[in-house]
């Protein structure tokens, strides 16, 4: 059997075009590998702030959630709560600064123990949502409106090869706030909380307490990290 | 926009006049299979070294070692990775990102070759037109996304290798430069393989 020149040229082309072709929609390289790759740590500072001339903080034991009563929130766990303030604490003390108990009555408290920063530790839980279509139901199968009517979501049959769904995930976001209480902004109006720095950690809630635990520890160490300014020394 | 149009319109009434003369079988049609490279600019953005690039062509002879023609192309650059973001002064981002270029160059084109017509041909030349291109940053559960028209050019040497009566085996090695626009340039090198008709 022979193939002429011009029959083989075409054909090396064609299978040319189709491997760079191939190659092209094949694109992108790897993927998620495990839920903690989808957690975000922002950092914002005042860059007016010296965090140097900062040395005594006070930190309440608790985390606050702050939108448990909103549309769409989720109630997030507490069980994290003493490991996230003792992360907090042991990042400060790395960094030269040291924490101070608040009495009840803010009399007895020493004038020399009086707090440069305050920190507080708050955290958000929102559900994000979506309309997902399967492929496969044909011509109305393009329409996101189905999802609207009760009943319908995914794995509901409809009797015809395809269905829309409403898919959601849930993500928790963990704020860290250093506060300056002796910034002269403080108390003048508009109200404004003088926040020389935010260390804000926000994940997709998902995983195994372990697994949470580690996301948890170093997300807020990275957020540490990352401000190399913060330091007492 | 509208300037960007009209110098894609000069461009391609520019190669249909210069080609104008030429003979229907003087069309020299290819595609081509690229690695790149991303530098400057689009490195900053994707450190990548790419297989997914793609190209086709078409060169009218105007003269027996000049020609004119189109070139369109779709690069793609893609990289994994968790190097910080530093928005200002005051704002630092991490996490794992997916960064993307997807870059697509719509070229006039003009070559010209040493050699004899039928033998290996060394080739210099350069593209003048436009790139499309598409910068997607995703990180958590969000995604940038920024689209740009850049003016550009895409300087070539290469050199084309008769396989055959009417095919030609094409080499080159081309630089890619889009100027800024929507405050990036675009910039990488490509290195292909083709093949062509007469």
């Amino acid at each position: 059997m022979s193939v002429s020149p011009r029959k083989l040229v075409q054909g090396i082309a064609l299978a040319g075009a189709a491997l760079g072709l191939g190659l092209g929609a094949a694109c992108y390289p790897g993927s998620i590998e495990g839920v903690q790759e989808m957690d975000v740590v922002v950092t914002v500072r005042d860059t007016s702030a010296n965090f140097a001339n900062f040395l005594l903080y006070a930190m309440p034991d608790t985390v606050v959630q702050l939108n448990d009563t909103a549309e769409g929130s989720v109630e997030l766990s507490h069980e994290y709560d003493s490991l996230m303030i003792a992360t907090v604490e042991q990042n400060m003390a790395a960094r030269g600064y040291v924490r101070v108990n608040i009495p009840d009555e803010p009399d007895d408290l020493p004038q020399d123990s009086v707090p440069d920063l305050l920190v507080l530790v708050t955290m958000v839980g929102v559900e994000n949502s979506y309309y997902v279509w399967y492929p496969g139901w044909g011509y109305w199968g393009w329409w996101p409106g189905w999802g609207y009517w009760p009943g319908y979501g995914p794995g509901w049959g409809w009797g015809y090869p395809g269905y829309v769904g409403r898919a959601t995930y849930e993500t928790g976001t963990v704020f860290v706030d250093l506060i300056d209480p002796n910034d002269p902004s403080l108390g003048v109006e508009p109200p404004e909380i003088p926040v020389v720095w935010t260390g804000a950690l926000r994940g997709i809630l998902s995983g195994g307490a372990a697994t949470t635990q580690t996301r948890i520890v170093d997300g807020l160490n990275q957020a540490f990290d990352q401000s190399p300014y913060l330091r007492r020394n | 926009m509208g300037k960007t149009l009209r110098v894609i319109a000069a461009a391609l009434l520019l190669t249909l006049v210069l080609s104008a003369e030429g003979r229907a079988q003087d069309w020299f049609w290819g595609v081509e299979y690229m690695v790149s490279s991303s530098t400057g600019d689009t490195r900053d953005f994707v450190k990548d070294f790419s297989f997914r690039n793609f190209a086709v062509e078409g060169r009218n002879m105007v003269k027996d070692n000049v020609s004119v023609g189109l070139y369109l192309g779709w690069n793609v650059f893609a990289e994994k990775t968790d190097s910080l973001i530093e928005f200002n002064e005051a704002t630092t981002v991490s996490g794992v990102q997916f960064r993307y270029v997807n870059a697509f160059p719509i070229m006039a084109t003009a070559h010209y070759y040493f050699g004899q017509r039928r033998g290996i041909r060394p080739y210099v030349g350069t593209g003048l037109g436009t790139y499309y291109a598409e910068n997607r940053l995703e990180i958590g559960t969000v995604a940038f996304q920024d689209k740009n028209w850049h003016l550009g050019v895409a300087p070539e040497v290469g050199v084309v290798i008769p396989i055959s009566w009417n095919a030609r085996a094409i080499l080159n090695a081309r630089y890619n430069y889009g100027l800024k626009s929507g405050g990036t340039k675009l910039s990488y090198f490509t290195f292909g393989v083709g093949i062509g008709w007469l």
